[in-house]
């Protein structure tokens, strides 16, 4: 009996040090997240008025506000997602349907995405400059910021995409099958949407790192703060904004309110993406 | 070795199929990679009646029941040899419509497999993807959830996911969705395994229900259930890892007086 108490007394100071272990832990992590924010918004906040969000870049920053900037970042983040979108999910759709025949062809592809998704951003950033700028003559341009990018996010989006697929429950190919259905109306009208949480995280994670991208832009989509007057035109993207506001004296004020928007954009955009892939692609299936 | 399981076997060879010969299925083999799951199978299913097969697990009556449809070719690593021959036609010939096929011969899966959609939905998807007029829809979904007996219990929520059903009520609305093709046999794979007594027993009086105007080829390993319900019966047994057909006949016949020594005591519960 007495045995037994004790060990049960043992159990229960284990418990508690895993309990108090997780939740250090946790309120650590969830610790820093609010002291970068509380920073950001501290400093940032009170940068940011109607103005700011709609006036010309002044001196390279210092002053005026960020518009031009805005329209760069979101011309750059549309020519991104309107190439890897669909290169994306139809790569992704081959490497996880098609490949059942051909498994070494979808594994080489596989190791290939994932040393790819590894490489440092400035790498894509001067291979981007070399092929995108000067080979195909685009030169700094935001048609150049926008293909640099989609290379970078493409790596992610296609192996979330296709772990998302790859979820998809198997009984239901063989269940389409067996009804005579064929290989596509399974996959756009079971498989893509049973699938669009995996899609919907690919395009997060996609459109995310592509916001927060400074060093693949820096040589490829440049500097210019004017407004853009077409995609061949030089525009500067936000985070990169950032990141030249920090190195002029006396930038920090407009780089903490920049810093302010993007993290808000980023947010949107999200919430944005998410619903969009729920409702729409999602739609037509029931999780339960 | 093939020589040897065929003595083994002991498995009947029927003469070539005539025309009007409803399936036949001859010197069937089905292997997955080196591994010989079937082998040598020959056997008559006759129109309107309901087939059982019977035998211990592992025997190939699932991978029998996919050559039937070709969705063996779905299976990686999966080979079939030999013939099968659906009301005239050879199966596994070049330029059989795939798709037609499997519209003639339904599936009823082990575990229901309904689409994460609506009840609704997966009566139209099929019905849908075969050409069925926008119009017709509703008209035929209705048809086949009262053919199943399912029409009362759910006509008031067609719009609810298909997952909220019930066991019975989900293998109940699968073999619905496999009836809206009007498909001439019905395979059914141990539909029953995964329910209680209850749903059991509304299935069997459904195949009952459905005997004479569909074909049905049904996997059991329930023996009272095919002696309830089965007109005929093929026995699957194991030989060397690989599994083949010992027996097959008249219901009636092969419980009251097995020839094999295998049956017999299959049927008596002593063995598989
Ligand atoms: N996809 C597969 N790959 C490899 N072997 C398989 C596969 N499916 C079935 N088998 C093998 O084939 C044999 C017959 O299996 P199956 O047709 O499922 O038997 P049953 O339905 O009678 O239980 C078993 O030995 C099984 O291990
Ligand atoms: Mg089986």
């Amino acid at each position: 009996m007495s045995r037994s108490t004790s060990r049960g007394a043992r159990a229960k100071v284990a418990d508690g040090l895993v309990q108090a272990l997780v939740w250090g832990t946790a309120g650590t992590v969830s610790a820093v997240f609010l002291c970068l924010v509380g920073d950001l918004l501290w400093h940032g906040l009170a940068g940011i008025d109607l103005d700011f969000l709609t006036q010309g870049v002044e001196r390279t920053g210092r002053a005026g506000g960020i518009f031009p900037i805005l329209v760069s970042t979101f011309l750059i983040l549309a020519v991104c997602l309107a190439v890897s979108i669909p290169i994306g999910l139809l790569t992704a759709i081959l490497l996880s349907e098609f490949s059942r025949r051909n498994p070494t062809l979808s594994r080489l592809v596989g190791a290939s995405l994932d040393v790819l998704a590894g490489v440092p951003s400035i790498v894509f950033g001067l291979f981007g400059n070399a092929f995108f700028c000067i080979a195909l003559g685009m030169g700094f341009s935001i048609l150049s910021g926008g293909l640099t990018l989609s290379c970078m996010v493409l790596p992610i989006f296609i192996r979330s995409v296709e772990l998302g697929l790859r979820a998809v429950p198997s009984d239901y190919r063989l269940a389409g099958a067996a009804l005579g259905m064929s290989h596509t109306s399974m996959l756009l009208k079971i498989l893509l949407p049973a699938g669009a949480p995996g899609i919907a995280a690919g395009l997060m994670l996609g459109v995310g790192r592509a916001l927060a991208e400074t060093a693949a832009l820096m040589f490829t989509s440049g500097y210019a703060d004017r407004m853009p007057s077409s995609l061949m035109d030089s525009g500067r993207a936000l985070s990169l904004h950032i990141y030249d506001l920090t190195q002029v004296t006396g930038g920090r004020p407009n780089a903490y309110a920049s810093g302010v928007v993007l993290v808000a954009l980023l947010l949107v955009i999200n919430l944005l993406a998410s619903w969009t892939v729920e409702h729409i692609v999602g739609g037509r299936v029931q999780r339960v | 070795m093939s020589d040897c399981c065929f003595e083994a076997c002991q498995s009947q060879r029927l003469p070539d199929p005539e025309d009007e010969t409803f399936l036949a299925v001859r010197n069937l083999s089905v292997h997955y990679g080196a591994k010989v799951a079937l082998e040598s199978v020959d056997i008559d299913i006759q129109r309107g009646r309901v087939t059982a097969l019977i035998g211990p697990s592992g025997c190939g009556k699932t991978s029998f029941l996919f050559t039937l449809n070709r969705l063996s070719d779905l299976i990686p690593g999966c080979g079939v040899g030999g013939r099968v021959r659906f009301e005239g036609t050879e199966i596994y010939s070049d330029g059989v419509d795939i798709g037609l096929l499997r519209a003639n011969i339904g599936m009823v899966f082990q575990k229901p497999n309904l689409f994460p959609v609506s009840i609704r939905k997966n009566l139209y998807l099929p019905l849908r993807e075969h050409g069925c007029p926008v119009n017709q829809l509703d008209r035929r979904s209705e048809e086949v959830l009262r053919e199943v007996g399912l029409w009362s219990e759910v006509s008031d929520r067609l719009d609810a996911s298909a997952h909220s059903l019930s066991g019975g009520q989900q293998q109940r609305l699968c073999i619905a969705r496999a009836l809206t093709l009007r498909p001439k046999l019905l395979l059914m794979d141990e539909p029953c395994s995964s329910l209680d007594p209850m749903a059991t027993d509304v299935i069997e009086r459904l195949i009952l229900k459905m005997r004479g105007e569909y074909s049905i080829v049904i996997v059991t390993h329930n023996l009272a259930q095919a002696q309830r319900i089965a007109d005929d019966v093929a026995v699957f047994w194991c030989h060397d890892e690989s599994g083949c057909v010992i027996e097959s006949g008249h219901a009636e016949a092969v419980f009251r007086a097995p020839k094999q020594p295998d049956t017999v005591a299959y049927l008596a519960g002593q063995r598989g």
